[in-house]
C-alpha cells in the first residue's frame, strides 16, 4: 500500500482497521495517517464510539411459544405420542428384565418353596413335550396326505379327461349329415331360447308363465 | 466445531426431543435478532425464526460439520427473512437490492430522525442509538448486528448473506458513514 493517502482512502479503511481485518502492513500506513490528520482521527473516534454503541444493540426476546412449536412440528403430533410410549416402553422393558432375571435366579427356591419338582426336570419335560409334539404333528400331515392324495388323483385325472371332448366333437362333425343334424339343433336350440327367455316388456311372454310355474 | 455442538448435532440426528429443545434455546434469541434486523417486523421475525428450526432440524443430516453451525443456522435465516419480506410486499426487494452489489445512493438511506415527541419518549442512550440503527435499510441492520452484536468475522458474513467479502467490507463502512450522518443531524436538531 502506498504511504500517502488521501483523506479519502484513509477513512474507507477505519471500519476495517477498527474490526482488526488489515493486513498489519496496511493498518500501520491508516494508523500513521489517522494519527496525523485531524479530519480521519475525528472520524476514527467515531467509528470506534459507534461501535461501542452497536455492541450494546438492544436484544428482542424470543416468543415463549418458539421452542414448543418447533418441537410439536418437527416431532409431529405422534413424534410426541410415540416419544411417550416409547419412554414408556423401555420402563417396561427394564422392569420386566429384572424381574426376569431375579425370578429366574430364585426359580430352584421357588419351586422348593411351593413344594414343586426340580426347574431341571421342568425343562427336560418341557423338551419332552416339544419333542412329542411335532412328532404328532408330522404324523398327523402324513396320515391327512395319504387319505386326500388317490382323491386328488381322481380328480386330475376328471380334468384331464375333458380335453378329449372337443376333440371328439370335431371327429363327429367330419360326416354331411351329422353337420345338418347339428346346423338344426343350434338353430332349434336358439329359437326356444328366443321365444322361451323372460321378457320385461311383454308380461304374458312364454318366459313369465314358465317362471311363474 | 466445539465437541459439544457435535453431540448436539448427533442428538438433534438421532431425533432427541431434549437436543432439539437445546439446539432452540441456544440459538433462538441470535435467530430471532437476526430475523428482526431483516425483517423490521417481531412478528415477522418471529414466524422466521420457527421456520427457520423447523428447516434446520429437518435437513440437519445435510449440514457439514465442519462448518460453523451458527453461521449455517444464520444462512437459513437470512434467506428466509428475504423471502418473508418479498411476500410482505412492502416494498418491491430482490437479492440485489439487499446483498447486491449495488450499493445505492448513500444519501438516500439518510432518513430524518423520530419527531420531537418521540425523541421525548425515547429516554435512554442505548434505545436512541438503536433508534438509529432501526432507520437504517435492512441490509446495513443485518451487517452490522452480524458483525458488532454476534461479533462473526467478516468471512462468516459473507457466507451468511451470500454476499462477496468485498461487499461486506463496502457495507459496514457504509453503515459508519450513515450513522455518522445522522448522529451529526441528530446533533444539530438537538
Amino acid at each position: 500500500m502506498k504511504e500517502n493517502l488521501s483523506c479519502d482512502e484513509c477513512e474507507r479503511e477505519l471500519t476495517a482497521l477498527i474490526d482488526g481485518s488489515l493486513t498489519p502492513s496496511v493498518a500501520r500506513v491508516i494508523d500513521r495517517h489517522a494519527s496525523s490528520c485531524a479530519r480521519c482521527a475525528a472520524a476514527l473516534a467515531e467509528y470506534r464510539a459507534q461501535v461501542l454503541e452497536l455492541q450494546r444493540m438492544p436484544l428482542l426476546a424470543a416468543p415463549s411459544w418458539l421452542e414448543d412449536r418447533v418441537v410439536r412440528r418437527v416431532m409431529g403430533a405422534r413424534g410426541f405420542l410415540a416419544a411417550g410410549w416409547q419412554r414408556s416402553g423401555a420402563a417396561l422393558g427394564a422392569v420386566s428384565f429384572v424381574l426376569t432375571v431375579a425370578l429366574l435366579a430364585n426359580l430352584p427356591r421357588l419351586a422348593k418353596a411351593v413344594g414343586a419338582p426340580e426347574p431341571s426336570i421342568w425343562i427336560v419335560s418341557l423338551m419332552d413335550g416339544l419333542i412329542s409334539g411335532a412328532t404328532w404333528i408330522s404324523k398327523w400331515l402324513a396320515n391327512e396326505l395319504a387319505f386326500y392324495e388317490p382323491i386328488a388323483r381322481q380328480i386330475w385325472l376328471s380334468v384331464q379327461s375333458l380335453k378329449s371332448i372337443p376333440r371328439a366333437a370335431i371327429v363327429s362333425l367330419k360326416t354331411p349329415e351329422v353337420q345338418i343334424a347339428g346346423a338344426i339343433l343350434i338353430t332349434l336350440g336358439l329359437a326356444l331360447y328366443i321365444m322361451l327367455r323372460p321378457s320385461r316388456r311383454r308380461e304374458g311372454s312364454v318366459g313369465h308363465v314358465c317362471l311363474s310355474l | 466445531m466445539a465437541s459439544d455442538e457435535r453431540d448436539l448435532v448427533r442428538r438433534c440426528l438421532a431425533r432427541e426431543e431434549r437436543a432439539y429443545r437445546e439446539l432452540i434455546r441456544r440459538y433462538q434469541t441470535p435467530v430471532v435478532n437476526l430475523a428482526w434486523r431483516i425483517t423490521g417486523s417481531p412478528e415477522d421475525a418471529a414466524e422466521v425464526a420457527q421456520e427457520t428450526f423447523i428447516r434446520v432440524l429437518r435437513s440437519l443430516h445435510t449440514y457439514d460439520p465442519e462448518r460453523p453451525l451458527k453461521t449455517w443456522l444464520f444462512k437459513i435465516a437470512a434467506n428466509l427473512a428475504l423471502d418473508a419480506i418479498r411476500r410482505r410486499k412492502r416494498r418491491p426487494v430482490s437479492i440485489e437490492d439487499l446483498f447486491g452489489e449495488d450499493e445505492g445512493p448513500l444519501l438516500e438511506a439518510v432518513e430524518p430522525g423520530p419527531g420531537p415527541d418521540a425523541q421525548l419518549m425515547l429516554d435512554r442512550s442505548v434505545e436512541r442509538f438503536d433508534q438509529l440503527v432501526r432507520e437504517m435499510p435492512e441490509h446495513y441492520q443485518a451487517i452490522l448486528y452480524l458483525r458488532y452484536r454476534e461479533d462473526l468475522a467478516y468471512e462468516e458474513i459473507a457466507e451468511t448473506l451470500s454476499i462477496p467479502l468485498g461487499t461486506v467490507k463496502v457495507r459496514l463502512h457504509r453503515a459508519h458513514e450513515i450513522l455518522r450522518r445522522k448522529l451529526s443531524a441528530r446533533g444539530k436538531r438537538s
